[in-house]
């Protein structure tokens, strides 16, 4: 089982959206981590065929990503999706199984299973406009996984869970990648951090960094500190090192920050998490929001 | 004997947890559905609002026809209500798009392209047959033919399927329908305005007028219709999500 995207691109006018990424995906969960426009989505999409790439190619097991057969074993996720207003999620369920080309009787006995499995079978004859955002999403991952997929592709698939409900999907997430290929994309580093088998930063439209927690956190091994500092210090070092976390204590203020040695003889060396890692590397980002929103 | 020994040994020892049962289900080949079942379920989840538009139209022709007879009135009625049936019919084509279901239906097996393929199918042999009926029923109580009669109909609707065709295709907004609601009740004003103030327009003398204007909206339709069809291959670019 080998997901192949080879030189994958798209480019539109003035932007490049994703830039040459080539992968190899085999059975494990994947965690697709990048700032707000580093290329997340649209990677996604192409991997699952709704958008053409300007070049490159998507193939499983060689079944390039535009024949019938590849969606026969996706899938999706999508990160914003809609439903037709008489549908109840009961329907919407069959709908989708029609589509995914399940027969009748396969479709009605799966849309009970998968309702059982993401806690909906009480509201299995409601409308879906009378959900939550949360029950939304459970019923999307539902649908995801009812042709019993070999590529599971799930855009934010935690957006708008409770911490109940993010504990269980990812017990689920665990439990299915084990025969297959689950590529997720989420903000919520901590859902990356426990159940992908191997992290994908992205940024700017380009894979950085690919790997296993423990490898993919190594460049910032011992560089993340701890220190509680007064005000003129964390001035200072808010202004020259790259800063992960600040909390304001009475009359003192904490900082967790990257630096290649302590910046301070307050500074202690502590274990770096994939949430240090990220922020790290989306700190430009972060500074341009704060400039943007006027938070100092 | 044997069932009560079965019996007795149920009795007697608990049954182990299934192992791997999960896995093994996985490898299980499910039948699946072929092309045929797949058309056929796709009818049923053509909104009731078609059918009952449909048979209306039919019903009320028939009334009409027993009340009051087939004259130049009575065809500018019906040529002015049939636009409302083209709506319906391109508001359910464009209904993934307007409750964005579009993106999950272009990942399925039988994806979106396949979906408004079959209705745009199945849709079009609903406007044709109720077209066809209603011009049996009038082309006999007329002295205008079958072929005049059917270009003094059609032409009205196939103006509104351009229309809500240009619309659809250029708008961006998820509540395009109502906009395409506004253009036929445009077509659909300015054909009885037209019939009214123009008492000639049926005349014999304006047929190349009729037949000018029933070919350029009968190909301004279909060039729509396939860009329409190009537009489901591929999903838009969203800017707020990859910006």
């Amino acid at each position: 089982m080998e997901l192949v995207i080879d030189r994958l691109s798209k480019h539109y006018k003035n932007k490049i959206a994703v830039d040459r990424v080539s992968l190899t995906l085999k059975e494990g969960v994947y965690g697709l981590l990048g700032a707000n426009g580093s290329g997340k989505t649209t990677l996604m999409r192409m991997i699952c065929g709704v958008l053409k790439p300007t070049s490159g190619e998507v193939k499983f097991n060689g079944i390039d990503v535009s024949e019938e057969k590849f969606r026969d074993l996706l899938g999706y996720l999508p990160q914003d999706f809609g439903y037709y207003p008489e549908f109840t999620a009961y329907d919407f369920l069959l709908y989708l199984s029609s589509l995914k080309g399940l027969t009748r009787q396969r479709a009605k006995d799966r849309t009970s299973e998968l309702l059982k499995l993401v806690g909906l079978s009480d509201v299995a004859k409601k409308k879906i406009k009378s959900f939550s955002g949360g029950m939304k999403q459970r019923l999307g991952i539902a649908q995801a996984l009812l042709n019993n997929p070999k590529i599971l592709v799930l855009d934010e698939p935690t957006a708008g869970l409770d911490p109940n409900e993010r504990v269980r999907f990812r017990n689920l997430i665990s439990r299915l990648g084990k025969d297959r290929i689950v590529l997720l994309s989420t903000h919520i580093v901590s859902d990356v951090e426990y159940i992908a088998s191997t992290i994908l930063l992205m940024k700017n439209g380009q894979i950085i960094h690919k790997g296993p927690l423990e490898e993919i956190i190594r460049p910032i091994e011992g560089k993340v500190f701890e220190c509680l500092v007064d005000c003129n210090t964390a001035e200072y070092l808010i202004a020259n090192y790259p800063i992960i976390n600040v909390r304001e204590e009475k009359d003192k203020t904490f900082l967790r920050l990257v630096a290649e040695k302590a910046p301070c003889k307050e500074a202690k060396a502590v274990t770096a998490v994939l949430e240090d890692l990220y922020l790290y590397y989306f700190n430009k980002e972060a500074n341009k929001s704060e400039q943007l929103y006027g938070i100092n | 004997m044997k069932y009560k020994l079965k019996k007795e040994l149920k009795t007697v020892f608990d049954a182990p947890a299934p192992a791997r049962k999960e896995e093994f289900i996985n490898l299980l080949e499910y039948p699946k559905a072929n092309r045929l079942d797949f058309f056929i379920s796709q009818i049923g989840y053509i909104r009731k609002r078609v059918w009952i538009l449909s048979l209306l139209l039919f019903i009320g022709t028939l009334i009409g026809l027993y009340f009051s007879g087939a004259s130049y009135s009575f065809v500018w009625v019906v040529s002015s209500v049939l636009p409302f049936v083209s709506l319906v019919t391109i508001s359910e084509i464009a209904r993934s798009i307007t409750y964005n279901m579009d993106e999950l239906e272009m990942s399925c097996k039988y994806n979106l392209l396949e979906v408004s393929l079959i209705r745009i199918g199945i849709l079009g042999v609903v406007n044709l047959a109720v077209f066809i009926g209603i011009l049996l029923l009038l082309s006999g109580k007329t002295d205008l033919g079958f072929i005049r009669l059917g270009i003094y109909l059609s032409t009205p609707y196939l103006l509104n399927c351009y229309g809500s065709l240009f619309v659809i295709n250029r708008s961006k907004s998820r509540d395009t329908v109502y906009i395409c609601g506004s253009v036929t009740a445009l077509v659909s004003i300015l054909n009885s305005l037209i019939s009214i103030r123009i008492y000639d327009i049926y005349l014999e003398r304006n047929r190349m007028f009729w037949a000018i204007a029933f070919i350029m909206f009968a190909v301004l339709s279909l060039k729509e219709i396939v860009k329409f069809i190009k537009r489901m291959e591929d999903l838009k670019w969203n800017s707020s999500l990859t910006a």
